[in-house]
């Protein structure tokens, strides 16, 4: 879907066009399930906060006055939902519960055929959620925002409403973190 | 960039275009800072290849479609730039709802009137009129001495009515006229 036709499709929904939302929700459910999941830490948790996500952004969908920052304004919804969870549980990092995080679920991992191929799969995914599970909240959330949905640092900033700067330097920390952790790892093996 | 030359790194700083693109190319040329770029593509790489990005388990829009059919969702509030933080007003609000009960706890009275003031300020300026009168008169300029008697004592007007009630015989230049 090109930039063009997503603003039609999102005045559509501001129009109150439900087939229209229901086409943006297909469109980026994917993208804020994996952000909200890899900062939630529970796949329930997830499901619940991406829910919450959608529901608050077309109901408050007026209130976007460029269509064309309706994925950082999305993403900066999901954010605050999942800022309002931690708050709700009083506690800021989830327990890790392996089977319900990417890679944990067998359904939907990627299909290898070789055994021990599938093993070291499944290891670096671990090497992967471990590391993530490690990292602050405050650099977990630029560091997935940046590495793994590939947004740009001037997107990522007005996500987490902070400056362009601070962005810059908590990835490039949470890159080291990350280097240091997979080092580590392989140091062991 | 702390190992720069300062002149190089004011120059960054500032934005001169000719030294802030020397800046540049050195650190493009730098070996130490290719290699962490290196390194930082490869950390990228690593997650980007070995993440499994997940799928929420079920479809979610049928609850979302049926929660969005309900009447009065909740309005959602953003920390905009030009709105302020809820702690902040919250912080404004209880310092107005200080003054507010600091100012009616104050004991008030509405305090003289102006033309209260305005009286005592005239006897005030009235007793410093008159007692600057009085010390306007120089008893010592001698006009006292040449008008008055040689029996009078020109102390008499300095010193009031104890100075007055001296005999003549007890005034003290007198007595020094007399020894001489």
């Amino acid at each position: 879907m090109n930039a063009q036709d997503l603003q039609l499709l999102i005045q559509q929904a501001q129009d109150g066009d439900r087939n229209a939302c229901h086409l943006l929700y297909q469109h980026f459910v994917a993208r804020i399930f994996n952000f909200v999941l890899g900062m939630v830490r529970s796949r329930e948790d997830a499901e619940d906060v991406t829910q919450d996500a959608f529901i608050q952004a077309f109901n408050n969908l007026l209130h976007l006055k460029d269509p064309g920052k309706f994925e950082q304004w999305l993403y900066r919804i999901a954010r605050n939902e999942v800022y309002q969870r931690f708050r709700k549980k009083k506690v800021q990092e989830v327990t890790l519960e392996p089977e319900s995080l990417p890679g944990g679920d067998a359904s939907v991992r990627h299909s290898v055929s070789n055994p021990e191929e599938e093993v070291l799969t499944v290891e670096l995914e671990q090497v992967i959620q471990h590391t993530l599970a490690e990292l602050p909240p405050k650099l977990r959330e630029v560091f997935i925002l940046s590495v793994l949905q590939e947004l740009s640092y001037k997107d990522i900033a007005d996500i987490v409403d902070r400056s362009l700067l601070s962005v810059k330097t908590d990835i490039y920390r949470a890159r080291v973190f990350a280097k240091e952790m997979i080092k580590r790892y392989l140091s062991q093996g | 960039m702390n190992r720069l030359p300062l002149r190089y790194q004011l120059h960054f700083l500032i934005g001169d275009t000719r030294l802030g693109r020397r800046v540049f190319r050195r650190f493009e040329e730098s070996s130490d800072i290719r290699r962490l770029r290196r390194e930082e593509a490869e950390v990228d790489t690593f997650f980007r290849q070995h993440f499994q990005a997940a799928e929420p388990s079920s479809d979610m829009w049928p609850q979302i479609a049926r929660r969005l059919a309900e009447p009065g969702g909740r309005a959602v509030s953003f920390a905009t730039p030009g709105r302020l933080a809820p702690r902040t007003v919250l912080t404004a609000a209880a310092a107005v709802l200080l003054v507010a009960a600091l100012a009616m706890l104050m004991p008030w009275s509405a305090g003289p009137s102006r033309q209260e003031m305005l009286s005592a300020i005239d006897s005030r300026y009235e007793a410093i009129w008159a007692v600057d009168a009085v010390s306007q008169t120089n008893p010592f300029d001698g006009s006292g001495i040449l008008e008055s008697t040689a029996d009078e004592n020109p102390f008499q007007i300095a010193g009031g009515s104890a100075a007055a009630s001296l005999q003549l015989d007890e005034n003290p230049f007198r007595q020094l006229i007399r020894h001489d």
